[in-house]
């Protein structure tokens, strides 16, 4: 077999990309037109099935990093790529049974409305929004520098180009179609990746003869270890990042309120489960496919779709081409909008306006803010052209288990958790885990070169997370004022309505404006 | 803040039957996904040879199976608890809330 030669243009893959544009351009247009609404924008009036929904996050949350990425990790590393193949699954039982129906049940548009249910003090939106953005931002611009590179090798297309377009289709499909387009690219997208990753498993063990044992015994002695997991610190650390952080993730948590109710809420993590597991077990399956049929050791994020063209020839490998960048676009398109909705829903609407801004107003906010948001990521994709960004998505995800998840399971489940508690946490969680990442070995050694990195982990989990209930639970149980009162008082209704939903206890009953800020004599 | 109808619901035995049961289950199945995948990522950190080792006399190394393993106990109790709201807390919970009054 010889090593398939990326020709400059593709353009195989290029129509084919072009008919997947097309196609969303058509169903962003078709979207446009039913999203006049604020519960159209932010969650598509809540009118998504459990299926389509959990077909949307497996398509929000399989990013072409995690694609190329955990089959090239199984190719070089063998056990580095597995780690993350599990990690990535792992965590979708707790968003299950610890946050899917609460949110479902308490929140209307961000996982932010589910933190205020009853902290409602601007502060404490202002902390999740900026947890959301710390998030999107990181992931996003990995995201796009990740997509131009590849871009730029599989298509010949210069790396500005392919950041331009990529950027300048998000911004579309979320300024104009907003959540209803999103949603549906993501489920197209599923549908393509889910079809690509079967053919090639599928094709892999054919040549195997469908036979497991076949596979490994010529896989097997290649499957070596990686550097990722070196102590049971390090081990832990990033086993926690990874579950908890699954939890965490703002523009997947947005999903859920795109259903109509706690049920399908649950449904779709079920089927995201089956959909996002099944996935990366096939995954580990092209990876290991990888290491005895791609005779082309090199670039590791290159084996699977060298595989694709030992399995499947040109035009498979076209196809898998233009399926990576339709996964790359769901993905950045999903980012901005939970982006976006952070900026105009928690930020303008609440925070800056205090609830007091006209629907109308808030969603030109929203178009506003995804254009800005679309922009800055373009900025950045140039400003970190050529360097490595692969901390940037852990990062993310350390943010997202050390901000975002404590917040959201402590408001949800612990009566004790007070404005104080919320913010000292909230903000212990998220810049520890900034700082500690920055003076880590990637960033503080392989990025800004210095010899000896300030904190001995690459993944601050562990510590970061810990920080943030540590803070959480201080914050709350020395705050004694009269807020903090109140806010206990509050947890009943919130429990309830987390238990039952709307119908239990119903928003009048739990009245915005009055509630609990115009009980104190200060604001 | 607690109005006359959400004490009524606290204090209603149905709701504290579904309190408890879909507590105990959602702690279990937390536990169990931590205690299964914090083992298997700490013993890859200290006892990768035994996982590199072969799966009984074939060819699958040990490691492999276990994290097959992980995965698989990660969608079973998804299942599970999927399957258990959908016939038991769903029914007590809508006669629950239909037993109020408006």
């Amino acid at each position: 077999m010889t090593p398939p030669s990326f020709i400059s243009g593709n353009p195989a893959a290029m129509v084919m990309f072009a008919g997947f544009v097309g196609l969303t351009l058509l169903i962003t247009w078709w979207a446009a037109a039913r999203s006049r609404s604020a519960a159209a924008v932010y969650a598509a009036d809540g009118g998504f099935s459990g299926l389509h929904n959990g077909l949307a996050i497996a398509g929000d949350f399989i990013s072409a990093g995690s694609f190329l990425g955990v089959s090239g990790l199984i190719y070089v590393n063998g056990y580095d790529g597995l780690i993350y193949a599990i990690g990535w699954t792992v965590g979708w039982p707790l968003v299950l049974v610890l946050v899917a129906e609460p949110l479902r049940n308490l929140g209307r548009y961000t996982f932010a409305d589910v933190v205020c249910y009853r902290l409602r003090r601007p502060s404490v939106r202002g902390l999740a929004a900026c947890g959301t953005l710390a998030t999107v931002l990181l992931y996003l611009v990995a995201q796009m520098v990740g997509a131009g590179e590849l871009i730029e090798l599989l298509f010949g297309v210069p790396y500005s180009v392919a950041v331009v377009v990529i950027g300048v289709l998000m911004i579309v499909y979320v300024s104009w179609g907003g959540m209803i387009a999103t949603t549906r690219v993501q489920i197209i997208k599923a549908v393509l990746l889910l079809f690509a990753i079967t053919f090639m498993a599928a094709m892999v063990l054919y040549r195997f003869g469908f036979n497991f044992e076949n596979l490994f015994a010529e896989a097997a002695p290649v499957l070596g270890f990686g550097s990722l997991l070196q102590d049971p610190i390090s081990a832990l650390s990033l086993g926690m990042a990874l579950m908890f952080g699954t939890a965490g993730l703002p523009h997947i948590l947005m999903r859920f309120f795109t259903v109509a109710d706690a049920r399908q809420a649950r449904a779709s993590v079920l089927y995201a489960t089956g959909f996002i597991g099944y996935f990366y077990l096939a995954t580990v399956i092209v990876g290991f496919g990888a290491i005895t049929l791609v005779q082309a050791r090199g670039s590791a994020n290159m084996a699977a779709l060298h595989l694709a063209q030992a399995v499947g020839g040109d035009i498979f490998f076209s196809f898998v081409c233009a399926v990576a960048l339709a996964t790359i676009l769901a993905v950045v398109a999903g980012l901005t909008l939970a982006g976006a909705a952070a900026v105009s829903h928690d930020l303008y609407a609440s925070v800056l306006r205090r609830g007091r801004a006209a629907e109308i107003e808030e969603l030109a906010v929203f178009k506003g803010a995804s254009v800005t948001l679309g922009i800055i990521a373009i900025t950045l994709a140039f400003a970190f052209k050529g360097q490595n960004v692969a901390f940037m998505v852990g990062l993310a995800f350390v943010i997202a288990a050390s901000a975002n998840f404590p917040l959201l399971v402590t408001t949800i489940y612990w009566r004790g958790l007070t404005t104080r508690g919320a913010l000292l946490g909230g903000w212990l969680g998220l810049i520890g885990s900034v700082v500690l990442v920055v003076a880590g070995p990637t960033v503080w050694c392989e990025v800004l070169g210095h010899r000896a990195p300030l904190f001995p982990y690459a993944n601050p989990g562990l510590f970061s997370i810990s920080l943030a209930f540590f803070g959480l639970w201080v914050g709350s149980i020395t705050d004694h004022s009269p807020l903090a009162a109140i806010e206990a008082e509050a947890f009943d209704a919130q429990f309830v309505r987390a238990q039952l939903g709307p119908r239990a206890v119903p928003d009048s009953s739990f009245p915005d404006s009055s509630f609990p800020l115009s009980r104190l004599s200060s604001p | 803040m607690a109005d006359q109808r959400t004490r009524a619901i606290l204090d209603h035995p149905d709701f504290r039957k579904l309190v408890r049961r879909r507590g105990r289950l959602a702690l279990m199945i937390a536990l169990v996904m931590m205690i299964v995948w914090f083992g298997f990522i700490l013993s890859v950190a200290c006892k990768a040879p035994v996982l590199a080792r072969p799966l009984g006399g074939g060819s699958i190394p040990v490691g492999l199976a276990a994290g097959l393993g992980v995965m698989l106990t990660a969608f079973g109790l998804t299942w599970l608890y999927v399957r258990r709201a959908n016939r038991e807390f769903d029914r007590l919970a809508r006669r629950l809330v239909e037993s109020l009054p408006e």
